[in-house]
């Protein structure tokens, strides 16, 4: 059965359209005019317990508005929302015991004091059983190598220990579902690749959801056998990663290195590559050659500028 | 409780992470009392009454509305529009809390920061100028006046959820925070006794919920002979702004766009 389900969900927004200029502004205080923007029109998904799917689209595509829906911060304009049999909106305590969201740079521990008060008030707030909140924080403090930093203002901590800090605070109380939205946005690449390691670990022995969007390919790659592309509200593609290639991208690269030593590539349409291959093994004195797919970070990324 | 409790003290250690600040507030709330006090004293001190206060009583109304201020008007509500607009409510809406009891909490917290600094300010004021204040012995009198406090405090409360709650549907939270204080200081009856008002005026402010802010609790700590429908009418207004606050809440929330996080 599905942790989550979305069905036919659309949210949209109004917004005040600025007139240009001073005598606009003036305008606009007399006579304001409104318009509704469309953040998310007619998804719907569902997602199975232990899966960790990658939600990715260029900015404003909607990704981080699903995931506030999903989390009961916003209310649909229609369509319904499911996570763990709960109407997110409700806001049930039992479901927001068993969530949990993670949002990028956005801090949500106590910025004057240390991680290590931020997390004893979620033991309180999330009523986590003392040796379960030990164990719990025991473990994800050493997976994330965190120890040296607990008893440091928050403030002072980088960008990439606040991270780690933020996701042992998401993940104390064993949520059933994990919404991670950007979680290696602005961290230095040795940062990222340790982060996603330990989501990685983490999906690996939990069996929870995980929903995560990311602008670094490299995550998804890594870590999402399944992926669902959105693009202004709209679902482009959901299904697995590997997928996406032969869905979206109608050319393979053809690698060939000459007896001189020189390497030459050809991006050929899928329906010509044997006519293509077979003229260059005949014009060229080719050594050795490669055919292979375009790289996914490729295709996704001109999938986003096609929209 | 043990939820709310953490708060409660974890809001106290942020205080005290900015030591200058919290010294400078306390200053602040020293020159609250001292500038009404020369103020009065330049009008009373050599002696005569002014609608019927004399030097004597008009002190005691001031050093009573300001430990009234200190414990009513106290609050960290009052960030509640600033928190809808910058999305910073999204970090207390996500965790498994009642919303109003987690801000009530925060406001508590406040109320005993200022409770506990007012011990140390109060006597060094009494100590320097000895002003002539009158002491309530009554033990019932005190009662009412602690409970009338109480609900003066909710009042409060409540109508800081109601203009909080405006950041759900404007940005422009400041200007009305800012006209709400400056109605504060008048129809409080903060800068002075509301009784030197006409008769007309003040059954008119009687009608609003302000006066049972500071003004009427201190009329009920002196003695007052209507205390009991002043306190009827402090539980009505409770009443209403508690139902008013938690259908605009509700109706702010649909609306609520968690920007910027």
């Amino acid at each position: 059965m599905s942790v989550i389900s979305v069905d036919h969900l659309t949210k949209s927004y109004q917004t005040q359209k600025k007139r240009e200029g001073l005598s606009g502004s003036l305008r606009d205080l007399i006579n304001p005019i409104y318009e509704d923007k469309t953040a998310v029109n007619d998804i719907s998904f569902s997602i199975d317990p232990g899966e960790l799917v990658g939600f990715i689209g260029p900015n404003g595509a909607g990704k981080t508005t699903t995931l506030k829906t999903l989390s009961g911060l916003l209310y649909p304009t229609s369509g319904s929302v499911s996570v763990l049999g709960h109407n997110p909106w409700d806001r049930k305590n039992t479901f927001l015991r068993s969530i949990s969201l993670v949002m990028g740079q956005k801090n949500q521990l106590w910025w004057d004091l240390p991680a290590s008060e931020s997390f004893a008030l979620n033991r309180d707030i999330y009523d986590i059983p003392e040796s379960t909140y030990k164990r719990n924080l025991d473990t994800l403090v050493e997976m994330l190598d965190l120890g040296s930093v607990l008893g440091v203002q928050v403030r002072k901590l980088s960008l990439g220990q606040r991270m780690k800090a933020e996701l042992v605070a998401a993940l104390l109380h064993d949520p059933k579902v994990l919404f991670l939205d950007e979680p290696t946005i602005g961290l230095d690449v040795t940062m990222q690749s340790q982060v996603r390691k330990f989501i990685k670990t983490y999906n690996e022995s939990h069996d929870g959801a995980i929903m995560l969007t990311s602008h670094y390919m490299a995550d998804v790659v890594e870590l999402c056998k399944r992926v669902i592309i959105i693009s202004e509200g709209s679902i482009l593609y959901d299904g697995a990663l590997s997928g996406v290639i032969s869905k979206f991208s109608s050319h393979k690269i053809v690698e060939v290195i000459l007896e001189d030593g020189t390497t030459k590539t050809y991006k050929v349409l899928r329906s010509k590559i044997a006519e293509r291959t077979s003229k260059i093994l005949h014009d060229l004195p080719v050594s050795d050659i490669n055919i292979k797919e375009v790289a996914i970070e490729e295709i996704i990324q001109q999938v986003f500028a096609k929209k | 409780m043990k939820k709310y409790l953490s708060i409660f003290s974890i809001t106290l250690q942020e205080y005290f992470v900015y030591r200058l600040n919290m010294f400078m507030w306390r200053v602040r709330q020293i020159f609250v009392f001292l500038l009404p006090y020369f103020l009065w004293r330049a009008v009373l001190g050599g002696g005569g009454d002014i609608y019927g206060y004399d030097f004597g009583s008009i002190m005691t109304y001031l050093f009573g509305t300001t430990i009234l201020r200190s414990l009513v008007m106290g609050s960290r509500t009052v960030d509640l529009g600033w928190m809808i607009n910058s999305g910073l409510l999204t970090i207390p809406l996500m965790r498994p809390l009642n919303m109003f009891r987690f801000l009530l909490t925060r406001d508590a917290a406040d109320k005993l920061f200022n409770l506990s600094f007012m011990f140390i300010e109060i006597p060094l004021i009494f100590l320097v100028f000895k002003p002539p204040v009158f002491l309530q012995t009554d033990l019932l009198i005190l009662l009412y006046a602690v409970c009338s406090t109480l609900l003066a405090i909710l009042i409060y409360f409540y109508i800081n959820i109601i203009f909080g709650s405006l950041g759900f549907w404007t940005r422009d939270v400041w200007a009305p925070r800012f006209l709400l204080m400056v109605i504060l200081e008048f129809a409080t009856g903060a800068m002075f006794p509301l009784d030197m008002l006409s008769n007309l005026w003040q059954k008119a402010l009687l009608w609003t919920p302000f006066p049972y802010l500071l003004f009427i609790p201190l009329r009920i700590y002196l003695g007052s002979s209507e205390t009991m429908v002043y306190l009827l009418g402090q539980l009505v207004w409770v009443t209403i702004l508690s139902l008013l606050s938690r259908y605009i809440w509700k109706r702010g929330l649909l609306r609520y766009e968690a920007e910027g996080r």
